[in-house]
């Protein structure tokens, strides 16, 4: 079968281009796993349902107590407005404040970075651990593990074409440490060498990259997830 | 945001050990915890020593807490082809050490399994960031928590301050800072495994290096947790016994300004002063690795 296939909304994406973006995709992406700062507002993901999306997944980085505040508000205010995204968890405590609170029906998924650590704890503990959190799916862009897990139940979206190498809490945009109001990076790129590093290394939001291929053809891998 | 120390606290300094000399020559000079590893468990440590066996180890444990000090076994980097293997080392040693530092959540969930009991102490790398997740991990047994190191203090108020009874625990400042999320960074490439966080980097235009807060800040960071109620300072395990030494010298100087009840900005200077001290010796280490 023919993994979904989706894509990252660009920060700064004008509105009136939502609709040939999500028109190119089964699902679409938004928030970010490494920045409280990204988090999408709610008529942000209300407009990306407008444009045509039939199925969105809202990224969410680690949490502060004031950032899980924040975002549980956030994602009730989207599920009491009929809104039913898949919410990308990154963080433990989040997930449990979501299930308990607003989204307890909600679809989660994984995400990068906490996956890096659960991709290699025992697939029996994953297995349950996803059944009594509901969680569909891990994200993850480390093709080896992913090419790695035993094609039978835990399911995986695969992430290219960069792979996550390392993130901050200290901006890279503004030096300042703890979460900003307004990002800094306002979707701003740079991509850096140093003698000696295997490739080139891509600075986006708080997080650092290298550049992958194509994602992994496996039974596992059920979901591509783009970022331009 | 800025926090008094209040009261003259009494700040415990906790030491990652590779062997029996070095628990030896922190305990002579005051440590009031130390740690260490086994070979054959991970515990995310680059090039230290760790303790060959679980009888080895809990002959050091013996001899610390014989000195009055406690001892833990760090087990914070089990992927699952060991996970079985490190549950049963920690159940085997029951009582001997007085507490184990975990990371992952598979571990837990398997020593409650196995019904295994213990002082956890959750591990930096679990990166728990807020109230809830502690909560979480409190079911499972943790009793201390070693704070993130890109938290900052008001965001670690309530970590801190919290209801569960948990204690906890801050990296010394300044001197053991990783630039990126610890336990979240996979910038170490070839042969030795270097580390790009505080490298050169160049975008065609310029150099850019990673960001991190300067050692003033840093200080004035750690004088917050203290006031804010942290009580251990936790000096990390090093492939160099002498450079382990001065770091455990600098956190041994920074508890004694700490318990001076000092106002910010006076322990923050003197800090500044120590850390330039020993900034000496770490220049020293190096020129004598040069010559030889």
């Amino acid at each position: 079968m023919r993994p979904e296939r989706a894509a990252v909304l660009p920060y700064g994406l004008p509105e009136r281009e939502y609709p040939a973006f999500v028109r190119r995709w089964d699902r679409v992406y938004c928030g970010s796993s490494f920045c409280p700062g990204l988090a999408p507002a709610a008529a942000r993901i209300a407009a990306i349902y407008r444009a045509g999306a039939s199925a969105v997944t809202v990224l969410t980085p680690f949490v502060t107590d004031a950032s899980l505040a924040k975002t549980v508000k956030l994602l009730g205010e989207v599920f009491r407005a009929g809104l039913r995204p898949q919410i990308s968890v990154s963080d433990l405590g989040l997930l449990s404040a979501l299930r308990a609170g607003p989204c307890r029906r909600a679809s989660f998924t994984l995400g990068r970075p906490l996956s890096h650590d659960f991709l290699r704890m025992p697939a029996q503990f994953l297995k349950k651990f996803f059944a009594e959190n509901g969680i569909a799916m891990i994200e993850t862009d480390e093709a080896d593990m992913a090419s790695g897990l035993s094609s039978g139940g835990l399911k995986v979206a695969f992430h290219y074409p960069f792979r996550y190498v390392t993130m901050t809490r200290c901006c890279p945009w503004t030096g300042r440490m703890g979460n900003c109001a307004r990002p800094a990076c306002s979707g701003r790129r740079r991509t850096f060498t140093a003698s000696g590093m295997p490739g080139r290394l891509l600075l986006s939001e708080n997080a650092y990259f290298f550049r992958t291929g194509k994602p992994p053809i496996h039974p596992a891998v059920v979901r591509t997830v783009f970022t331009s | 945001m800025s926090y008094c120390t209040m009261a003259l606290h009494r700040i415990k300094i906790q030491v990652g050990v590779g062997g029996f000399g070095e628990l030896r020559r922190f305990v002579a000079a005051g440590a009031d915890e130390l740690y260490g590893g086994l070979s054959s468990v991970p515990s995310h440590v680059y090039g230290a020593d760790n303790f060959s066996s679980p009888a080895e180890l809990l002959r050091a444990a013996a001899e610390a807490r014989a000195a009055g000090r406690k001892f833990f076994f760090a087990a914070n980097e089990i992927g699952g082809r060991l996970l079985e293997h490190t549950a049963q080392v920690i159940a085997g040693l029951g009582s001997g050490v007085d507490g184990i530092i975990i990371r992952d959540l598979a571990l837990f969930r398997r020593l409650a399994e196995l019904k295994v009991k213990g002082f956890y102490i959750l591990s930096t790398l679990s990166c728990c960031y807020n109230l809830r997740t502690l909560a979480l991990y409190r079911r499972l047994g943790v009793r201390r928590l070693a704070l993130p190191e890109h938290l900052a203090p008001d965001e670690a108020a309530g970590l801190i301050s919290n209801r569960f009874g948990v204690g906890t625990e801050v990296f010394i400042k300044a001197r053991e800072y990783c630039v990126n999320a610890n336990g979240l960074c996979f910038l170490q490439f070839g042969p030795h495994n270097r580390c790009y966080c505080r490298a050169d980097l160049y975008d065609g235009r310029r150099t850019f290096r990673m960001p991190a807060p300067s050692a003033q800040e840093q200080f004035g960071q750690l004088y917050d947790f203290v006031g804010l109620g942290a009580r251990t300072i936790k000096v990390g395990r090093s492939p160099k016994p002498e450079g382990a030494w001065l770091v455990y010298r600098e956190a041994s100087g920074l508890r004694g300004l700490l318990e001076r009840g000092l106002p910010r900005a006076s322990f923050v200077r003197k800090a500044l002063r120590l850390h330039a001290v020993i900034d000496k010796g770490f220049g020293f280490l190096r020129e004598k690795e040069r010559l030889s």
